[in-house]
Protein backbone atom coordinates (compact mmCIF):
# COMPACT_ATOMS: atom_id res chain seq x y z
CA UNK A 1 0.00 0.00 0.00
CA UNK A 2 2.90 2.31 0.91
CA UNK A 3 4.40 1.77 -2.36
CA UNK A 4 1.61 2.34 -4.73
CA UNK A 5 0.98 5.87 -2.93
CA UNK A 6 4.83 6.75 -3.09
CA UNK A 7 4.66 5.74 -6.47
CA UNK A 8 1.23 7.98 -6.99
CA UNK A 9 2.61 10.59 -5.64
CA UNK A 10 5.91 10.71 -7.49
CA UNK A 11 4.31 10.42 -10.42
CA UNK A 12 2.11 13.16 -9.69
CA UNK A 13 4.84 15.12 -8.86
CA UNK A 14 6.71 14.25 -12.23
CA UNK A 15 3.54 14.79 -13.94
CA UNK A 16 3.56 18.26 -12.22
CA UNK A 17 7.12 19.24 -12.71
CA UNK A 18 6.80 18.40 -16.19
CA UNK A 19 3.53 19.88 -17.23
CA UNK A 20 4.95 23.45 -14.86
CA UNK A 21 8.39 23.17 -17.00
CA UNK A 22 7.52 22.87 -20.39
CA UNK A 23 6.67 26.52 -20.91
CA UNK A 24 9.48 27.40 -18.76
CA UNK A 25 12.36 25.24 -20.50
CA UNK A 26 10.47 25.41 -23.59
CA UNK A 27 11.03 29.27 -24.15
CA UNK A 28 9.97 31.79 -26.59
CA UNK A 29 9.23 30.11 -29.84
CA UNK A 30 7.94 31.73 -33.25
CA UNK A 31 4.64 30.60 -34.98
CA UNK A 32 4.61 29.65 -38.77
CA UNK A 33 3.28 32.66 -40.15
CA UNK A 34 5.96 34.61 -38.51
CA UNK A 35 8.67 32.22 -39.40
CA UNK A 36 7.26 33.03 -43.12
CA UNK A 37 7.12 36.48 -42.88
CA UNK A 38 10.23 37.16 -41.48
CA UNK A 39 12.63 34.82 -43.35
CA UNK A 40 10.43 33.82 -46.09
CA UNK A 41 9.69 30.28 -47.63
CA UNK A 42 12.11 29.40 -49.85
CA UNK A 43 11.85 25.60 -50.64
CA UNK A 44 13.81 23.34 -48.70
CA UNK A 45 17.01 21.65 -50.30
CA UNK A 46 18.69 19.26 -48.24
CA UNK A 47 22.24 19.89 -49.77
CA UNK A 48 21.83 23.88 -49.35
CA UNK A 49 20.99 23.75 -46.16
CA UNK A 50 23.49 21.35 -45.01
CA UNK A 51 26.30 23.37 -46.39
CA UNK A 52 24.55 26.72 -45.73
CA UNK A 53 24.78 29.70 -43.57
CA UNK A 54 22.27 30.63 -41.39
CA UNK A 55 20.93 33.27 -43.35
CA UNK A 56 19.98 30.07 -45.98
CA UNK A 57 18.88 27.72 -43.75
CA UNK A 58 16.37 30.73 -42.33
CA UNK A 59 14.91 31.38 -45.43
CA UNK A 60 13.88 27.32 -45.60
CA UNK A 61 12.99 27.34 -42.36
CA UNK A 62 9.34 27.59 -43.26
CA UNK A 63 9.22 25.09 -45.65
CA UNK A 64 10.32 22.90 -42.93
CA UNK A 65 7.93 23.63 -40.32
CA UNK A 66 4.84 22.67 -42.65
CA UNK A 67 6.74 20.05 -44.72
CA UNK A 68 4.50 17.12 -42.73
CA UNK A 69 6.80 14.39 -44.37
CA UNK A 70 9.55 15.28 -41.82
CA UNK A 71 7.24 14.06 -39.07
CA UNK A 72 7.74 10.81 -38.38
CA UNK A 73 11.49 10.87 -39.54
CA UNK A 74 14.34 9.31 -37.86
CA UNK A 75 16.99 11.30 -35.81
CA UNK A 76 19.73 9.60 -38.11
CA UNK A 77 17.68 10.66 -41.44
CA UNK A 78 17.49 14.21 -40.14
CA UNK A 79 21.32 14.70 -39.32
CA UNK A 80 22.32 12.74 -42.88
CA UNK A 81 20.13 15.16 -44.44
CA UNK A 82 20.24 18.16 -42.86
CA UNK A 83 24.12 18.30 -41.07
CA UNK A 84 25.70 17.82 -37.74
CA UNK A 85 23.39 20.48 -35.47
CA UNK A 86 25.09 23.47 -34.15
CA UNK A 87 22.32 24.66 -31.56
CA UNK A 88 20.72 23.33 -28.81
CA UNK A 89 17.59 22.95 -27.27
CA UNK A 90 17.10 21.49 -23.62
CA UNK A 91 18.92 17.86 -24.44
CA UNK A 92 21.70 17.07 -26.27
CA UNK A 93 19.60 14.85 -28.56
CA UNK A 94 17.76 17.22 -30.32
CA UNK A 95 18.84 18.21 -33.70
CA UNK A 96 18.96 22.34 -33.46
CA UNK A 97 19.81 24.36 -36.36
CA UNK A 98 20.94 27.78 -35.65
CA UNK A 99 19.04 29.89 -38.35
CA UNK A 100 19.64 33.51 -37.01
CA UNK A 101 22.97 33.84 -35.06
CA UNK A 102 23.36 36.71 -32.46
CA UNK A 103 27.14 38.29 -31.92
CA UNK A 104 26.22 39.59 -28.51
CA UNK A 105 23.42 39.39 -26.06
CA UNK A 106 21.75 41.95 -27.62
CA UNK A 107 20.92 39.72 -30.55
CA UNK A 108 18.83 37.86 -31.02
CA UNK A 109 19.62 33.93 -32.09
CA UNK A 110 17.16 31.71 -33.45
CA UNK A 111 16.88 27.84 -34.54
CA UNK A 112 15.16 25.75 -36.07
CA UNK A 113 14.58 22.66 -33.67
CA UNK A 114 13.38 18.96 -34.34
CA UNK A 115 11.59 17.33 -31.13
CA UNK A 116 11.82 13.69 -30.60
CA UNK A 117 9.59 10.96 -29.70
CA UNK A 118 10.50 8.30 -27.66
CA UNK A 119 12.04 6.01 -31.00
CA UNK A 120 14.33 9.58 -31.72
CA UNK A 121 11.67 10.46 -34.59
CA UNK A 122 10.42 13.76 -35.59
CA UNK A 123 7.67 14.57 -33.71
CA UNK A 124 7.52 18.45 -33.86
CA UNK A 125 9.38 20.81 -35.10
CA UNK A 126 9.38 24.31 -33.62
CA UNK A 127 12.08 27.84 -34.22
CA UNK A 128 13.03 29.04 -31.10
CA UNK A 129 15.01 31.53 -29.67
CA UNK A 130 18.10 30.51 -28.31
CA UNK A 131 19.34 33.72 -27.10
CA UNK A 132 18.61 36.12 -25.16
CA UNK A 133 15.35 36.26 -22.63
CA UNK B 1 -4.84 8.91 -14.90
CA UNK B 2 -3.31 7.21 -18.01
CA UNK B 3 0.17 6.70 -15.99
CA UNK B 4 -1.68 5.67 -12.51
CA UNK B 5 -3.65 2.88 -14.67
CA UNK B 6 -0.33 1.58 -16.29
CA UNK B 7 1.27 1.56 -12.94
CA UNK B 8 -1.61 -0.39 -11.47
CA UNK B 9 -1.95 -3.04 -14.05
CA UNK B 10 1.78 -3.64 -13.49
CA UNK B 11 0.48 -5.18 -9.70
CA UNK B 12 -1.97 -7.25 -11.98
CA UNK B 13 -1.64 -11.17 -11.45
CA UNK B 14 0.73 -12.40 -14.19
CA UNK B 15 0.35 -15.59 -16.23
CA UNK B 16 4.19 -17.66 -15.77
CA UNK B 17 6.55 -15.33 -17.61
CA UNK B 18 5.77 -12.59 -16.18
CA UNK B 19 6.45 -14.70 -12.86
CA UNK B 20 9.86 -15.13 -14.29
CA UNK B 21 10.20 -12.18 -15.64
CA UNK B 22 9.47 -10.28 -12.51
CA UNK B 23 12.15 -12.63 -10.46
CA UNK B 24 15.15 -11.27 -13.02
CA UNK B 25 17.36 -8.23 -11.45
CA UNK B 26 18.05 -6.11 -14.22
CA UNK B 27 21.42 -3.65 -14.09
CA UNK B 28 21.63 -2.21 -17.30
CA UNK B 29 19.72 -3.55 -20.81
CA UNK B 30 16.51 -5.01 -20.34
CA UNK B 31 15.84 -7.23 -23.00
CA UNK B 32 19.81 -8.44 -23.02
CA UNK B 33 19.34 -9.85 -20.36
CA UNK B 34 16.13 -11.36 -20.11
CA UNK B 35 17.43 -13.55 -23.17
CA UNK B 36 20.15 -15.20 -20.61
CA UNK B 37 17.99 -15.07 -17.91
CA UNK B 38 17.84 -18.54 -16.73
CA UNK B 39 14.37 -20.78 -17.20
CA UNK B 40 13.43 -24.08 -16.68
CA UNK B 41 10.55 -26.42 -17.81
CA UNK B 42 7.64 -24.34 -16.39
CA UNK B 43 9.19 -20.91 -18.44
CA UNK B 44 11.13 -22.74 -21.21
CA UNK B 45 9.29 -20.55 -23.93
CA UNK B 46 9.13 -16.70 -22.09
CA UNK B 47 13.07 -16.15 -23.29
CA UNK B 48 10.53 -14.97 -26.98
CA UNK B 49 8.77 -12.61 -24.60
CA UNK B 50 11.12 -10.43 -23.57
CA UNK B 51 10.55 -7.75 -26.09
CA UNK B 52 7.28 -7.56 -25.44
CA UNK B 53 8.30 -7.98 -21.89
CA UNK B 54 10.83 -5.11 -21.81
CA UNK B 55 8.51 -3.03 -23.59
CA UNK B 56 5.92 -3.49 -20.81
CA UNK B 57 8.71 -2.74 -17.88
CA UNK B 58 9.61 0.73 -19.62
CA UNK B 59 5.98 1.70 -20.27
CA UNK B 60 5.08 1.40 -16.38
CA UNK B 61 7.91 2.94 -15.69
CA UNK B 62 7.05 6.25 -13.84
CA UNK B 63 9.93 8.07 -16.02
CA UNK B 64 8.60 6.70 -19.23
CA UNK B 65 7.05 10.24 -19.94
CA UNK B 66 10.92 11.34 -20.11
CA UNK B 67 11.73 9.27 -22.83
CA UNK B 68 10.43 11.80 -25.41
CA UNK B 69 12.80 14.19 -23.68
CA UNK B 70 15.79 12.10 -24.81
CA UNK B 71 15.92 10.29 -21.53
CA UNK B 72 17.55 6.64 -22.07
CA UNK B 73 16.49 3.12 -21.24
CA UNK B 74 19.68 2.92 -19.00
CA UNK B 75 18.03 6.31 -17.26
CA UNK B 76 14.78 5.02 -16.86
CA UNK B 77 15.98 2.04 -15.52
CA UNK B 78 18.06 3.87 -12.97
CA UNK B 79 15.50 6.73 -11.80
CA UNK B 80 13.26 3.73 -11.07
CA UNK B 81 15.43 3.53 -7.86
CA UNK B 82 16.05 7.04 -7.45
CA UNK B 83 12.93 8.84 -8.13
CA UNK B 84 13.16 12.03 -6.06
CA UNK B 85 17.07 12.22 -6.59
CA UNK B 86 16.45 12.14 -10.58
CA UNK B 87 13.26 14.37 -10.73
CA UNK B 88 15.77 17.13 -8.64
CA UNK B 89 18.82 15.98 -11.02
CA UNK B 90 16.84 17.12 -14.10
CA UNK B 91 15.87 20.25 -12.70
CA UNK B 92 19.39 21.29 -12.29
CA UNK B 93 20.04 20.23 -16.03
CA UNK B 94 17.59 22.89 -16.96
CA UNK B 95 19.60 25.65 -14.75
CA UNK B 96 22.99 24.43 -15.78
CA UNK B 97 21.78 25.75 -19.18
CA UNK B 98 20.98 29.12 -17.07
CA UNK B 99 24.03 29.06 -15.79
CA UNK B 100 26.51 28.77 -18.48
CA UNK B 101 24.15 30.90 -20.83
CA UNK B 102 25.75 33.70 -18.47
CA UNK B 103 28.98 32.77 -19.76
CA UNK B 104 28.10 32.46 -23.91
CA UNK B 105 24.46 33.83 -24.26
CA UNK B 106 23.76 31.42 -26.40
CA UNK B 107 23.75 27.35 -25.98
CA UNK B 108 25.36 25.12 -28.76
CA UNK B 109 26.50 21.86 -29.57
CA UNK B 110 29.85 20.41 -29.60
CA UNK B 111 31.48 24.06 -28.34
CA UNK B 112 32.34 25.68 -25.09
CA UNK B 113 29.02 25.96 -24.04
CA UNK B 114 28.18 22.53 -24.55
CA UNK B 115 31.44 21.60 -22.12
CA UNK B 116 29.97 24.13 -19.86
CA UNK B 117 27.09 22.61 -19.24
CA UNK B 118 28.38 19.07 -18.88
CA UNK B 119 30.83 20.29 -16.20
CA UNK B 120 28.84 22.49 -14.58
CA UNK B 121 25.58 19.55 -14.44
CA UNK B 122 28.47 16.94 -12.82
CA UNK B 123 29.84 19.47 -10.30
CA UNK B 124 26.01 20.13 -9.23
CA UNK B 125 24.98 16.40 -9.37
CA UNK B 126 28.21 15.49 -6.94
CA UNK B 127 27.57 18.21 -4.29
CA UNK B 128 24.00 17.30 -4.04
CA UNK B 129 23.83 13.50 -4.86
CA UNK B 130 27.08 12.18 -4.17
CA UNK B 131 29.97 11.53 -6.24
CA UNK B 132 28.37 8.22 -6.72
CA UNK B 133 24.88 8.91 -8.29
CA UNK B 134 26.40 11.44 -10.11
CA UNK B 135 28.35 9.13 -12.36
CA UNK B 136 25.76 6.74 -12.77
CA UNK B 137 23.71 9.33 -13.94
CA UNK B 138 25.89 10.70 -16.24
CA UNK B 139 27.30 7.61 -17.37
CA UNK B 140 23.00 6.76 -18.18
CA UNK B 141 22.34 9.46 -19.37
CA UNK B 142 25.28 9.35 -22.13
CA UNK B 143 24.33 5.67 -23.20
CA UNK B 144 22.40 6.88 -26.20
CA UNK B 145 22.72 4.53 -29.36
CA UNK B 146 21.96 7.96 -31.33
CA UNK B 147 24.38 10.16 -30.22
CA UNK B 148 27.66 10.06 -32.37
CA UNK B 149 30.23 8.44 -30.49
CA UNK B 150 33.05 11.03 -30.45
CA UNK B 151 30.04 13.70 -29.55
CA UNK B 152 29.81 10.89 -26.97
CA UNK B 153 33.28 10.73 -26.03
CA UNK B 154 33.51 14.56 -25.61
CA UNK B 155 30.46 14.28 -23.06
CA UNK B 156 31.95 12.01 -21.13
CA UNK B 157 35.38 13.27 -21.08
CA UNK B 158 33.98 16.59 -19.89
CA UNK B 159 31.63 15.22 -17.53
CA UNK B 160 34.82 13.81 -15.81
CA UNK B 161 36.45 16.29 -15.77
CA UNK B 162 33.53 17.90 -13.32
CA UNK B 163 34.04 15.05 -10.93
CA UNK B 164 37.22 15.17 -10.64
CA UNK B 165 37.45 18.68 -9.88
CA UNK B 166 35.00 17.92 -7.29
CA UNK B 167 36.86 14.64 -5.93
CA UNK B 168 39.82 17.08 -5.32
CA UNK B 169 38.31 20.18 -3.98
CA UNK B 170 37.80 20.31 -0.28
CA UNK B 171 35.14 18.76 1.27
CA UNK B 172 33.76 21.63 2.47
CA UNK B 173 33.63 23.92 -0.52
CA UNK B 174 30.32 25.32 -0.73
CA UNK B 175 30.02 25.14 -4.85
CA UNK B 176 28.32 28.45 -5.73
CA UNK B 177 27.54 28.97 -8.85
CA UNK B 178 29.97 31.01 -9.04
CA UNK B 179 32.70 28.77 -7.84
CA UNK B 180 31.92 26.47 -10.76
CA UNK B 181 31.65 29.84 -13.25
CA UNK B 182 35.24 30.08 -11.90
CA UNK B 183 36.44 26.99 -12.20
CA UNK B 184 35.55 26.32 -15.66
CA UNK B 185 37.21 29.58 -16.81
CA UNK B 186 40.17 28.36 -15.34
CA UNK B 187 40.22 25.27 -16.91
CA UNK B 188 38.84 26.39 -20.35
CA UNK B 189 41.83 28.96 -20.34
CA UNK B 190 44.21 25.43 -19.75
CA UNK B 191 42.64 23.65 -22.76
CA UNK B 192 41.61 20.99 -20.38
CA UNK B 193 38.27 20.29 -21.92
CA UNK B 194 37.53 18.38 -24.86
CA UNK B 195 35.70 20.60 -27.63
CA UNK B 196 35.34 19.94 -30.61
CA UNK B 197 34.13 22.75 -32.86
CA UNK B 198 35.61 25.47 -30.77
CA UNK B 199 33.96 28.88 -30.98
CA UNK B 200 34.67 32.42 -29.15
CA UNK B 201 35.84 32.94 -26.01
CA UNK B 202 33.49 33.69 -23.13
CA UNK B 203 31.80 37.31 -22.70
CA UNK B 204 33.80 39.60 -20.93
CA UNK B 205 36.84 37.15 -20.07
CA UNK B 206 40.15 37.38 -21.99
CA UNK B 207 42.12 34.55 -22.31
Amino acid sequence: MKKIILIISVSALLLGITLYAQPFFGGKTMRQSEVKKKWGSEKLNYEKFKAGSPELRSKMSYSIMIDKSLIGKSIDFIRENLGSPDGYYFMDIYPAYIIQEGTSSKEETWQIVFKLNEKYEVREIIVHKNCCN
Amino acid sequence: MIIFLKISSAFASSPPCEEWFSSIKFKKNCNSECLVAPINMSNFLCHNECEELCEQLNNTGAFYLLKKYGITEEEIHFCESNKLACVKAYQQSWEVENICKELFFKSQTNDESDACRHFTWSILLARDHGIDFAEKLLNAHENNPKEPAIERAMDLSNNRLGLIAFQRADKNKKWSNEEIIQLFNSNLKENKFVILKPTKKPKGDSL
